[in-house]
């Protein structure tokens, strides 16, 4: 990759096409190309996109220039594959691509294959449309792959998890929600993937849960015990030893476990004596877990789990208003906390008090949630919630108080499927 | 230590320490190609630098001569606009117009460093502001057609799903 002042000398010569230096007293106007490019460097994209670009035509051309696109996103089946193509080829230096629920995924992927060849991280999600051959060209051809992910993309796969072996440099997978993903691949992907510290794996829909055995988890973690820094499994077949196998993985930063039916509350309260670096941690339907072993962990463990910014206690039926409050005691820097499906909890004036950095809150099929009137969440910016009444009759409270939330309406228990209210 | 003698587009002559006058690439480049070294005699004009300008250039450079060299812009980090050093705070403490002379001095001059905390000055004007705001503070005209303010609209659709 070249750096910024090798792109301007050379490759792009902004300096050369810059035809004045000739001051204008009244302002910026006639600042050359490349000191424009400079500044806009400091820009993350999206800055960029909104409010560099639309300011002058010179102001736009710059915008345009490459190195000051690092990530390319495609969402959607009504965007064009043709126009979705030229974009890859015009930023081909890009190193992060997101693609999710495009139409022509396998024309996409062979663009990319032709134009990014320093490609560092591939997200393709939802793309059922995809083959084997593909993926396979594209560990032939991104060499530098570092990650990728492929969540709710769906391929059968003959040779694909033996070729992973080809990307060098790959160190998270996500191979999420594949139905056609077996036991025995898990192993080859570990065995092959030799620099792995992200491996996720996991549906959130029970009909494609990915049925690990404790071998299969005792594998995966023997392999990678110390070098993880990110893992989601699917734990709804796992028996209670395998979780205390998971919390030897003592550098996670990230954890996910779904259907955690049997992870038992004596190792949940005392996991912060293990995992000291975690900033997110998402424990689903773990329906034996404590109240007392959540208050617990967050007051035992305050000192470590302060450092918290993502909860995910979904589905954990067991959780009710002293763990919330332990919770909202702990985790001040919380940004994000998902109570969805915790049906014993009727209280959380405690974190609208408590964490006022909190953007994100999923408080779908709560149902015994009440609120009070003066509870005001103060920097929320996105509320989920389902279609209870008392859930709605918060969200007309909030919006009578002026408050710009936006509202997502969950369509039920078993997916993750919503629409905008 | 042998001195250099730069002359800025008003004519006013400044003798400057040779090794702080090389941070500037242009003059280091110069210097070299002629073969000026040892010619004490010598003045250097840079007809594009006026002489308020050129005084602030040579206080930066002879406040920083002892810096070590600036490190290689690495792609893969955000830059960040909010480390810049108090003593640079206070002496970019200027006229939006000396600013924007003192980045061209830099660009002209080719100083790697007063470059960069110059347009990261500049940066940090801008953050923040909406584009109208920002044509505002900068005194810039819109001269887009209702066909490209269409086309800026439509990039920006790129952001979002379809």
């Amino acid at each position: 990759m070249s750096s910024l002042s090798d792109i301007t000398s050379s490759t792009y010569s902004l300096r050369d096409s810059s035809k004045s230096t000739i001051l204008n007293s009244k302002g910026y106007r006639h600042i050359p190309d490349n000191v424009l490019l400079i500044i806009f460097s400091y820009f993350n994209q999206d800055e960029v996109v909104k409010n560099l670009m639309p300011v002058s035509q010179q102001w736009r051309s710059v915008a345009e220039h490459p190195s000051l696109r690092k990530t390319l996103k495609f969402s959607g089946i009504a965007r064009d594959t043709a126009e979705i193509c030229e974009r890859i080829w015009r930023y081909n230096q890009a190193q992060t691509i997101h693609v999710r629920r495009i139409c022509e995924p396998v024309d996409v992927l062979r663009q990319i294959c032709r134009c990014s060849e320093n490609l560092k991280h591939l997200t393709l999600r939802h793309c059922p449309q995809i083959f084997e051959d593909s993926l396979r060209h594209l560990l032939l051809t991104c060499k530098n792959l570092e990650s990728l992910d492929l969540k709710g993309t769906p391929f059968r796969a003959l040779i694909f998890y033996e070729e992973l072996v080809l990307a060098q440099s790959l160190s998270c997978v996500n191979f999420s929600e594949n139905p056609y993903l077996l036991p025995s691949n898990i192993a080859t992907i570990i065995l092959n993937c030799r620099k792995l510290t992200g491996f996720h794996l996991s549906s959130f829909k029970p009909i494609n849960k990915i049925n690990l055995t404790d071998s299969d988890c005792y594998f995966i973690l023997s392999h990678t015990v110390l070098k993880l820094n990110s893992l989601t499994l699917d734990c709804s077949t796992l028996s209670t030893y395998s979780f205390p196998s998971i919390m030897r993985s003592k550098y996670l930063k990230y954890l996910c476990l779904n259907y955690a039916y049997n992870f038992d509350s004596s190792d949940f309260q005392d996991m912060w004596k293990s995992l000291k670096n975690l900033t997110s941690l998402k424990i689903r339907f773990a329906r034996q877990l404590t109240d007392k072993s959540v208050k617990t962990l967050f007051m035992e463990g305050k000192k470590v789990m302060s450092k918290l910014e993502a909860l995910d206690l979904t589905g954990c039926s067991g959780l009710k208003d002293q763990g919330v409050i332990a919770i909202a005691q702990c985790c001040s820097g919380l940004k994000s906390l998902v109570l969805r499906s915790c049906k014993n909890v009727s209280d959380i004036g405690v974190v609208f008090k408590r964490c006022q950095a909190l953007e994100v809150l999923n408080i779908a099929f709560c149902s015994q949630l009440r609120f009070g009137s003066t509870m005001m969440p103060k920097n929320l910016k996105i509320l989920f919630i389902s279609d209870d009444i008392q859930l709605r009759n918060f969200v007309d409270l909030l919006r009578t108080k002026g408050k710009t939330v936006a509202v997502k309406l969950c369509e039920s228990e078993y997916n993750k499927n919503y629409s905008n209210i | 230590m042998p001195n250099i003698k730069l002359q800025s587009s008003d004519g006013e002559t400044f003798e400057v320490d040779v090794e702080i006058a090389k941070c500037s690439v242009t003059i280091k480049t110069m210097l070299e190609d002629l073969g000026m070294d040892d010619e004490e005699e010598e003045v250097v004009p840079l007809p594009n630098v006026n002489s308020a300008i050129l005084r602030k250039v040579i206080q930066w450079a002879t406040y920083h001569k002892d810096d070590p060299p600036p490190p290689e812009d690495d792609d893969n980090k955000e830059k960040r606009t909010d480390d810049i050093s108090s003593w640079d705070a206070d002496f970019l403490k200027v006229d939006q117009g000396t600013l924007f002379e003192l980045i061209l001095a830099a660009n002209y001059l080719d100083i790697k460093g007063l470059l960069d905390v110059t347009c990261k000055t500049v940066a940090n004007m801008i953050k923040g502001k909406a584009p109208e705001e920002i044509r505002k503070t900068f005194n810039i005209k819109n001269d887009f057609t209702a066909s490209e303010e269409e086309q800026v609209r439509k990039e920006n659709e790129w952001c979002e799903e379809k």
